[in-house]
C-alpha cells in the first residue's frame, strides 16, 4: 500500500510538471500529436500504480521520453510550416463565400449534421448567414459571418468609447500584489491613502481589488471583516 | 531553445543509460552462466562441497545484484529466477547431479530471458 502512495506521488508530479513543460493549452484544443502524448502519458504512468511488481522507471522513462519527443515535435513546427504541415495538416475551408464545399466535408468526414451541430453552438440557426466556415487543425470550427448578420460594433455607430484597459489585481486575498501595482504605475503609498479612503481598512481585510489603466477600481472585502464601504461613487 | 537542447540531451541520457543497462545486465548474466558452470564441473567431479560452496556464493552474488534488478526489471522475472536459484541449490544441497545439471539449465535459461528482455532486437520490440 505505501509502495502505491510513494508511487502516486511520484508520478504525479511527474506527469504535472511534463505537462506544464509541454504549455498552456485546454485539453479541448490539443493539436493531434499533443493528445496522443496527453493520453500516452496517463496510459504509461498509471502501468506501475496498477502493478506494483512493475518497477516505477517503466512508468517514469516513457513520460519522459514522450515529454521530450513533444517538446521536439512542437519545435519543430514553430520553425518549419512544412513540418507543421506534416505533423498537423491546415485548416480546411468548409464554407466557402457562403457556399458549402462538399469535397471538404467528405475528405475531413465531417457530415453536415455536424456541421450544423457546431453552427449551433456557436449560435448560428441560419447557415446562409454565414460566409466561411474554417475547420482548424484541432478539431474546432471558427466562423466569419457576412457584414450584414455580424453583431452591431461601437465603431459601426461611430461612437467614441474611452479605452477601458484590462482590470489588473492589486489586492487578492489579503495580499498585496506588489509587482501588478508596479506594473500599474502605482505603489504602496498609493494604495494606503486608497484605503483609508475606504474606513481605512486593513488590507489583510480585503478580499479583491483591482485597477485597469483608466484608474477604475473594483473593491470587495472580506465578508467576516465588512467595515469599509465596498465601494465609492466612481468605482466598479 | 533551451527546453529543446534539455529535451534532446535527456533522450540522448535516456538511450545511454538503457544501453549501459545491457551491458551490466549482460555483464551479470555472464557471471551467473560462469558460476553455474563452476558448480556443474565441481559436480561431476563428485566435489560436492565445493559445489555448494559456488551455489552458495553464487545465490548470494544473485542476492547482492536484487537493489539493481528490482529497479529495472519486472519483479515476477526476478522472483522466479531466485526461485529456481533455490530450486538449483536444493539439488546442489542433495548432491543429485542428475538434478543439478536440469535445473542448471532452468536457471540458465531464465537469466538468459531476463536479459533478451533488456536487450534491443527485433524480436523483443515486437
Amino acid at each position: 500500500m505505501a509502495i502505491i502512495f510513494v508511487r502516486t506521488i511520484i508520478i504525479f508530479v511527474v506527469i504535472v510538471a511534463a505537462l506544464k513543460l509541454m504549455g498552456k493549452r485546454q485539453l479541448g484544443e490539443l493539436e493531434l500529436s499533443e493528445l496522443v502524448v496527453a493520453v500516452l502519458i496517463s496510459d504509461m504512468a498509471a502501468l506501475p500504480l496498477e502493478d506494483i511488481g512493475i518497477p516505477l522507471l517503466n512508468g517514469l522513462v516513457p513520460v519522459i521520453t514522450l515529454l521530450c519527443c513533444e517538446l521536439l515535435i512542437s519545435y519543430g513546427s514553430l520553425k518549419s510550416i512544412k513540418f507543421r504541415k506534416l505533423m498537423w495538416g491546415k485548416p480546411s475551408l468548409l464554407i466557402d463565400n457562403g457556399k458549402i464545399v462538399q469535397q471538404e466535408l467528405k475528405a475531413n468526414r465531417f457530415s453536415l449534421d455536424e456541421l450544423t451541430e457546431s453552427l449551433r453552438k456557436k449560435d448560428i440557426t441560419d447557415i446562409s448567414t454565414v460566409r466561411y466556415a474554417i475547420l482548424e487543425t484541432d478539431g474546432t470550427l471558427n466562423t466569419v459571418l457576412y457584414q450584414s448578420e455580424q453583431p452591431v460594433t461601437v465603431s459601426m455607430m461611430n461612437i467614441k468609447l474611452p479605452e477601458k484597459g484590462i482590470p489588473i489585481a492589486v489586492i487578492s486575498d489579503g495580499r498585496i500584489l506588489k509587482d501588478n501595482l508596479r506594473r500599474l504605475g502605482k505603489d504602496e503609498k498609493w494604495l494606503s491613502k486608497e484605503l483609508k479612503g475606504r474606513n481605512n481598512i486593513n488590507v489583510k481585510d480585503v478580499y479583491y481589488m483591482t485597477l485597469d489603466d483608466a484608474e477604475n477600481i473594483y473593491f470587495a472585502a472580506k465578508e467576516s471583516g465588512m467595515k469599509a464601504k465596498q465601494s465609492l461613487p466612481g468605482d466598479k | 531553445m533551451k527546453k529543446e537542447i534539455a529535451a534532446i540531451a535527456l533522450l540522448a541520457v535516456i538511450l545511454g543509460c538503457t544501453i549501459g543497462n545491457i551491458f551490466i545486465v549482460r555483464h551479470y548474466t555472464k557471471h551467473i552462466n560462469h558460476m553455474i558452470d563452476e558448480i556443474q564441473v565441481h559436480a561431476e567431479n563428485k566435489k560436492w562441497d565445493e559445489a555448494i560452496k559456488a551455489a552458495e556464493n553464487a545465490e548470494q552474488y544473485w542476492h547482492k545484484k536484487s537493489h539493481y534488478t528490482h529497479i529495472v526489471m519486472r519483479h515476477s522475472e526476478i522472483n522466479q529466477t531466485t526461485l529456481i536459484f533455490c530450486q538449483f541449490l536444493a539439488e546442489v544441497y542433495r548432491n543429485d547431479l542428475g538434478g543439478v545439471k536440469g535445473m542448471g539449465k532452468a536457471l540458465k535459461e531464465q537469466i538468459h530471458s531476463m536479459y533478451d528482455m533488456e536487450t534491443i532486437n527485433i524480436g523483443t520490440i515486437f
